[in-house]
């Protein structure tokens, strides 16, 4: 553009000012945004990729791959089916790999409930950073950042959110005594209350202990292990985690698999 | 700069109003006055004559050029190269001081070079016989009537024209300023040996120029068909 014709501009712009600057502030915008939402849409969804690259293999009962996906590796959106607590079993006794049950049902304090066992921590590589890991029924481990929302820490005690004040039969509130706090690894983890997958049934009715859990004496033997002593009825007929309607998938990491990432539905029920 | 116009029409669309000129021959230099009642086309005139609007049909040749065969863009650039215009509202730029504004017809034609001294001198020349030296640097808004209406004519004098158009340059100006107003132009259009054709409703200015027409006998008796309709 010619000097005289800039001139001109620099006048218009300096006598308008205020014009000028809502007229260049609407165009940066106009401009700017679909670069930036699409950078943003970028950042998203490798963050996304990411989690889902570090777990080969995601099962489910056939339905949504999406709401599988979300249940599965972000404790979020509800799957309506579920396996029965056999299939995990069948494919533990296989021996094809790590692999953990997930469900997600309950919340405390707004954060997840997530109801595993302990392959998961070895298969996510998680760490604790304070305290132990839970080794009793009702005992939970915290996440870094759930452990900072509730502000709890290895010792205190935590409830779970109340899922219908008014259904009497339904499930009810359960006091969880935090055993330890996991470091920080910047994804979903973060934000979880991991309980045994038992614990988790306890906290759907379907299964109580015996003992008030949040003042547990190691000594007694009342320590999960995968026998059927804690809860009434045979575990291993319920479904995972329940024959109610619950949510349940499997995080399965096949040996030789390497990152190879891979989702899927499979009715192994 | 000599103006030859035959059979000229011009109309506005949904309007009753309508100018025809059969003939009218202006010579190279000539100073004319333009006289008529409100609506008559006085302005109108003025318009076609600087290549703003296009006429209806008819024959318009300025110093041998046929405004009536040029496109849009071809119009805009005989207007900037030979034609200074004095608007009857100004047309001032109001984010531009006065020096500004008299440059502006010298930015928009040489764009990519500095003032140079020929222009400084033009420019020197106009502020002084316009008496518009002590505020040259002032913003328009600052400016009466009378010293925006100066400041539009040292505009259109800015890049010694051969044709000046002046729409009622002294329409704001008190009685001596007026005169002063119209021989300044008289003596520029001299000097540049430029034609001058100024539109005015007073009949006391005209006594100076060599013609005075009058447009009340260019209203033609039958409605010409204009485009729209």
């Amino acid at each position: 553009m010619n000097r005289q014709i800039l001139f001109l501009v620099w006048r218009y712009i300096s006598f308008h000012w205020g014009k000028s600057t809502i007229l260049l502030a609407s165009l940066t915008l106009t401009i700017l945004m679909p670069t930036c939402l699409a950078h943003l849409t970028r950042v998203f969804e490798q963050s996304i990729r990411e989690r889902a690259v570090t777990s080969p293999l995601l099962l489910g009962v056939k339905g949504s791959d999406y709401d599988l996906t979300m249940h599965g590796l972000y404790f979020r959106s509800g799957i309506q089916d579920h396996f029965a607590v056999k299939a995990w079993h069948d494919l533990l006794n296989k021996n094809r790999g790590v692999s953990a049950p997930i469900t997600s049902h309950f919340t405390a304090q707004s954060q997840p409930i997530v109801g595993t066992s302990l392959e998961y921590f070895e298969a996510r590589n998680l760490r604790l950073s304070q305290g132990k890991m839970f080794r009793h029924l009702g005992q939970c481990v915290l996440g870094a950042k759930a452990a900072s929302q509730l502000g709890a820490t290895p010792g205190t005690s935590i409830m779970s959110d109340p899922e219908n004040v008014f259904h009497l039969a339904g499930a009810y509130p359960l006091k969880m005594q935090v055993a330890g706090i996991l470091e920080r690894n910047h994804t979903p983890d973060d934000e979880a209350v991991f309980v045994d997958l038992k614990t988790h049934w306890i906290l759907e009715g379907l299964g109580h202990g015996h003992e008030d859990v949040t003042a547990l004496d190691e000594s007694n033997g009342k320590i999960l292990d995968r026998t059927e002593k804690n809860g009434h009825g045979q575990f291993r007929h319920h479904p995972l985690p329940g024959d109610q309607r619950e949510q349940s998938g499997f995080l399965s990491f096949p040996r030789g698999a390497g990152n190879a990432p891979h989702h899927g539905c499979a009715d192994l029920a | 700069m000599e103006i030859h116009i035959e059979n000229l029409k011009f109309a506005w669309p949904h309007s009753d109003f309508r100018l025809e000129i059969p003939r009218l021959n202006i010579g190279s230099g000539q100073s004319i006055a333009i006289v008529g009642p409100s609506g008559s086309g006085k302005s109108t005139f003025l318009n076609l004559l600087a290549g703003m609007l296009p006429p209806l049909s008819g024959n318009l040749r300025i110093h041998g050029a046929s405004l009536s065969g040029m496109s849009d863009h071809q119009r805009r650039a005989f207007r900037q190269d030979n034609i200074g215009f004095v608007f009857q509202d100004f047309k001032l730029v109001d984010y531009l001081n006065v020096t500004d504004n008299i440059l502006t017809p010298w930015r928009l034609k040489e764009s990519g070079a500095s003032i140079d001294k020929p222009m400084r001198d033009r420019l020197e020349h106009l502020i002084t016989q316009l008496g518009l030296k002590p505020f040259i640097h002032r913003p328009i808004q600052r400016l009466s009537q009378g010293e925006q209406q100066r400041v539009a004519i040292a505009r259109a004098l800015c890049l010694k024209p051969g044709l000046i158009l002046a729409d009622e340059p002294t329409g704001n100006l008190d009685p001596s300023n007026k005169t002063l107003v119209r021989d300044l132009l008289k003596q520029e259009a001299s000097q540049l040996k430029a034609t001058l054709v100024m539109v005015t409703h007073d009949r006391d200015l005209v006594d100076r120029f060599d013609r005075v027409i009058d447009f009340a006998t260019f209203q033609p008796k039958q409605p010409l068909t204009t485009p729209a309709s």
